[in-house]
């Protein structure tokens, strides 16, 4: 796996992987849906792949002493570090908000960067992996189907948490950011986390069993 | 001598081409061309030795060992090279290398430093800056330094320059003797005279022949001759009849030619492969 991952970070990259991890900061912006910051990772994720056709990294991949299965593998622990890694890094964004810019007034389109937000992050990225990578390894040539679909689903999540934000009962969750309703708040964090591993674990399933079938 | 590759009854279906009970056995150390005309099946058939494309029935057997369940030993003993290296052209050779040489148990730096300076490899090229020729070199260094003992090669003289081709063939000679075996696809003949010891001949998606090449070539007997019209008898003999600039060139069995010429030649692999192919068998 180490060995795969040094294949994705220093041949596969496309540049505007770590561009997009910085489009974290969309966080600051007033009255903004603040989940599509993380569409942009599945962009760069995107351009990896699409890349990659052009690159013929599926073709050296393969012929690499390791099985298909792996290959898949590398893909999605790739993406899962990308994934972490604007999230990590969105979190000083999202206290910024909070605590020092205390004149930005409530988010009109969405849930406010929080506990619960985070979860649907968590939720997003799950949604995006499963459909993105599923798709992606049925036919890698046809990556741009792939994306099309994913962004589809990452919109939905998207309108559900406008939705949400809207909501009496759950504006109260996704729209406050300070103590209250705690529980509420961290389960569904921790519920987005699951779905996320969950979600990303059925990836890796399906895509490597798509990927096995596939004449190069 | 033992095999290091056994194919045996591979198959593989697409809507428009059949590849039909493939099966063949390679032996170390030897240098065997597999012949075919375009679209025969000859890259299909080595993509589905490597699973690149899945086969739908047979079995492939590397070293004594099944393919599934010993990939990553087979592919660290196997250098598998299409044309070149044709993947991301825009990186410099020595992070394609850098990256690559990680995966491999047997990897010698000291051989890739040998077999980079033998083929005037310039590591901080890309494979976009390379000749075709000069990405076939780049390929073999890279599963050489791995100790490939078994290089698959689907046509590494395409589109090179008779030196370069040439040079090649040399290099597969030379590998032969360090005890390496050498598959590799081509269409064109006079590569196999140069270097070849076994021909694997496939047609339509099967087995037409599997054999030493000289004895392939002596089982058939090739009649240049000036005659204008065919005699009674000839065309029922013959495997395949050509018109000539002067006459007929006619393919026979070569124990199975109906008369006495003193034009009887041994053929050679082009002209049992342009008669075979054009005249149909």
């Amino acid at each position: 796996m180490k060995n795969l991952l040094n294949k994705e970070f220093r041949l596969a990259l496309h540049p505007t992987n770590i561009i997009f991890i910085s489009f974290a900061l969309m966080l600051l912006i007033p009255n903004f849906p603040y989940l599509v910051a993380f569409f942009y990772t599945g962009l760069g994720l995107f351009f990896t792949c699409i890349t990659g056709r052009e690159n013929n990294d599926t073709e050296y991949s393969v012929s690499l002493p390791v099985g298909r299965k792996d290959v898949v593998k590398g893909r999605i622990a790739f993406a899962v570090i990308l994934e972490l890694a604007t999230l990590v890094v969105s979190v000083p964004f999202a206290i910024i908000r909070d605590f020092i810019i205390k004149g930005i007034p409530s988010n009109q389109a969405g849930s406010m960067p929080g506990l619960a937000f985070f979860g649907l992050a968590f939720l997003l990225y799950g949604v995006f992996n499963a459909v993105f990578f599923t798709c992606y390894y049925k036919n890698p040539l046809k990556v741009g189907k792939s994306f099309v679909l994913a962004s589809l689903a990452i919109f939905i999540v998207v309108i559900v948490d406008i939705v949400l934000s809207h909501v009496p009962v759950c504006s109260e969750v996704f729209c406050d950011t300070g103590n209250s309703r705690i529980a509420a708040k961290l389960s569904v964090f921790f519920a987005g986390i699951a779905v996320y591993i969950v979600l990303t674990a059925i990836a890796v399933v399906r895509s490597a069993k798509n990927f096995s079938k596939l004449d190069l | 001598m033992k095999d290091v590759l056994r194919v045996s009854g591979l198959s593989k279906s697409y809507p428009s081409f059949k590849l039909r009970d493939v099966s063949f056995e390679i032996a170390e150390g030897s240098i065997t061309g597999f012949i075919g005309r375009n679209g025969a099946g000859k890259s299909t058939t080595l993509k589905c030795i490597m699973n690149t494309v899945r086969k739908d029935g047979g079995e492939v057997f590397f070293f004594g060992k099944p393919f599934d369940g010993n990939e990553r030993e087979i592919k660290n003993r196997t250098g598998f090279i299409t044309g070149g290296v044709d993947y991301y052209p825009g990186k410099k050779l020595k992070t394609i290398t850098d990256v690559t040489k990680r995966f491999y148990d047997a990897w010698s730096d000291e051989d890739y430093r040998r077999y980079t300076s033998s083929f005037d490899l310039d590591e901080n090229k890309t494979p976009r800056q390379l000749s075709q020729g000069m990405r076939v070199k780049y390929s073999l260094a890279l599963a050489l330094s791995h100790n490939a003992d078994l290089l698959i090669l689907d046509e590494p003289t395409s589109g090179l320059d008779p030196v370069s081709r040439e040079d090649l063939l040399e290099t597969f000679l030379r590998l032969s003797d360090e005890g390496k075996t050498v598959l590799f696809s081509t269409h064109v003949t006079s590569d196999l005279e140069k270097c070849a010891s076994n021909i694997i001949y496939i047609k339509d998606g099967g087995i037409f022949a599997e054999d030493d090449m000289r004895d392939f070539e002596k089982k058939f007997a090739l009649i240049e001759t000036t005659w204008q019209s065919l005699p009674d008898g000839v065309s029922e003999k013959a495997i395949g009849i050509r018109r000539t600039k002067n006459g007929f060139s006619i393919l026979f069995y070569a124990n199975e030619v109906p008369f006495m010429s003193e034009n009887i030649k041994t053929p050679t692999l082009e002209d049992i492969m342009v008669h075979v192919e054009k005249e149909g068998l």
